[in-house]
């Protein structure tokens, strides 16, 4: 909680010093009346003080309202709830597709260490390309999204659960029931893969963090109306409530998915030691 | 396959530096009776819609991303190397204030944290103040986890036999500072900082495509990645694509480049 309190006021804090922060474009045209003017200026007069301004933000969001947006001038809390299924559907899809494909080729590499040198290059190659590029290239394509995000978050966890994989095969009691005779299916799954299990859960909580990243991208690139499009237009209109308000709500998310894979992991721990 | 990567890198660097007599022609240089052409005996690329030649631009574009990405990782190490050798040195307090900073960096998408920070920056500025900007943020923004992995050396070296022996014989903290931990924990630094190097190209290029980057004129490898959008109507997929491809080269050599371990987990 208190991570997620000092990252809203992080962005709070930058926004507010921004350059430009306090003029907006329709304060610059000669039409406008300086009746009119005094109203603007006096509905932002309550985001001058930083703190006092993310107090009373704090209040309202514990009574789940995040403000209203500057910029589309509509509740935060309506526009981030219009646009979320959209981002979970991506990330649900492009964590499913990269994790499915991270642990097959993982697994196929313990099981055939012929593969290496093959996996190795293909890992670097897509490690060096960017996420925006693999946007590009499906927005070129016209492919599904969740492929891209699939595509972007791959050879991470390929790496880490191919690091963990072969860690475990290597282990010396792997080895000696290996030895005795035991077959490929259950060595790999009792012997590999199951002692795996709480640090891949680790994992799975930091991948939804980088799943979020990859959505701004993603979703920009290829015109998807999700969050992460939102909180690029939030940046580049600098509206503050909006801008803090995704902030905060894309920290609660990661910081709870986190939060619910390390609980997830220390019970996997906990069972196993008392088995 | 380590050695292959740094002579490609150096390669890279020589294309670089002698880019100037490798073209004929300067990155912004018009040549308004040769529009989106392809590639030929003047220009080995083509160029772009604007008349621009697409190689010129490639190598000063390669230039930005390679003098930069380095510079905002000394930075970016050297800002990790300080909070996490100062957590791990002095503990206590100052250690949970560290430790809460990083887990502060970490919580949110890197990348949220960075369009941010950006976008509340001037976007109608030089290219030169653009470039800079871009690769300042990159580096300040960019330290959290390597400043993790640097506490946590710095602890495990700390509570080991060699400096226990050291305090053990009088040693004094300085001494042992700068004699046993600076010396041992140089390879942390050295794998950190060639890990950042190919992260925060690929974080230029994300940011350039999103038209937060570089600004025009200047090219960088992100900046022209852009142009891939022309590449179903355009005849010139080589012209096009080649920034994509010597993107992936350097990372990919940079990959390369770290200690096996490292480039394993």
């Amino acid at each position: 909680m208190a991570t997620l309190a000092l990252t809203g006021l992080a962005a709070a804090t930058l926004l507010r010093v921004a350059p430009g922060f306090d003029v907006e474009a329709s304060e610059l045209d000669g039409r406008t009346s300086a009746e009119t003017l005094r109203q603007m200026r006096a509905a932002r007069a309550g985001e001058q003080d930083i703190l006092s301004f993310y107090g009373r933000y704090l209040q309202g969001a514990l009574r789940g309202d995040l403000g209203k947006s500057r910029s589309y001038e509509v509740p935060v809390m309506g526009l981030i709830r219009e646009r979320l299924p959209v981002t979970l559907r991506l990330i649900a899809l492009g964590l499913a597709g990269a994790w499915t494909l991270a642990l097959l080729f993982a697994l196929a590499n313990v099981a055939w260490p012929g593969l290496n040198t093959g996996l190795n290059l293909l890992t670097a190659g897509m490690l060096s390309v960017p996420a925006g590029l693999v946007a590009l290239l499906i927005l070129i394509g016209q492919g599904p999204v969740a492929l891209g995000l699939a595509i972007a978050l791959f050879p991470k966890l390929f790496s880490y659960s191919r690091g963990l994989f072969q860690q475990n095969a290597g282990a010396g009691y792997a080895l000696a029931a290996r030895a005795r005779g035991l077959s490929a299916g259950r060595y790999l799954g009792r012997y590999v893969v199951w002692p795996a299990g709480p640090a891949l859960l680790a994992i799975l909580g930091l991948s939804v963090n980088a799943a979020f990243g990859g959505a701004i991208l993603l979703e920009t690139i290829c015109d998807l109306p999700g969050v992460g499009q939102l909180a690029l237009q939030a940046a580049l209109a600098r509206d503050l409530p909006l801008l803090v308000g995704m902030t905060l709500f894309v920290g609660a998310l990661t910081v709870s998915a986190n939060a619910v894979t390390d609980l997830a992991s220390l019970y996997l721990v906990r069972s196993r030691s008392g088995q | 396959m380590k050695r292959l990567a740094a002579g490609l890198l150096i390669a890279l660097a020589l294309a670089m530096v002698a880019g100037q007599f490798l073209v004929p022609a300067r990155y912004d240089q018009q040549f308004r009776e040769s529009t989106d052409a392809l590639p030929g005996g003047d220009h080995p690329l083509g160029t772009d819609e604007l008349g621009r030649d697409r190689a010129a631009r490639l190598l000063a574009g390669a230039r930005v991303s390679l003098l930069l990405a380095p510079a905002a990782s000394v930075l970016a190490i050297a800002l990790a190397a300080m909070l996490g050798l100062s957590a791990g040195w002095f503990g206590g307090w100052w250690d949970r204030v560290v430790t809460t900073l990083i887990d502060l960096m970490i919580s949110v998408p890197i990348f949220l944290v960075l369009i941010t920070a950006r976008a509340v920056l001037p976007l109608n500025v030089s290219p030169i103040s653009s470039v800079m900007i871009t690769f300042l943020l990159l580096g300040l923004l960019g330290w959290a986890g390597s400043a993790r992995v640097i506490r946590g050396a710095c602890q495990t070296h700390l509570n080991s036999d060699y400096i226990l022996r050291a305090l053990a014989s009088g040693s004094s903290r300085t001494r042992i500072l700068l004699v046993h931990l600076l010396p041992n924990l140089w390879p942390v630094l050295r794998t950190q900082f060639i890990l950042a190097v190919p992260g925060f190209i690929l974080d230029e290029a994300n940011l350039s495509l999103l038209g937060l980057g570089v600004a025009e004129p200047l090219p960088s490898l992100g900046s022209l990645l852009k142009e891939l959008t022309h590449l179903p109507s355009s005849a010139n997929w080589v012209g096009l694509a080649a920034p994509a491809l010597l993107l992936a080269i350097t990372v990919g050599a940079f990959e390369f480049l770290l200690p096996p371990k490292e480039g394993a987990s």
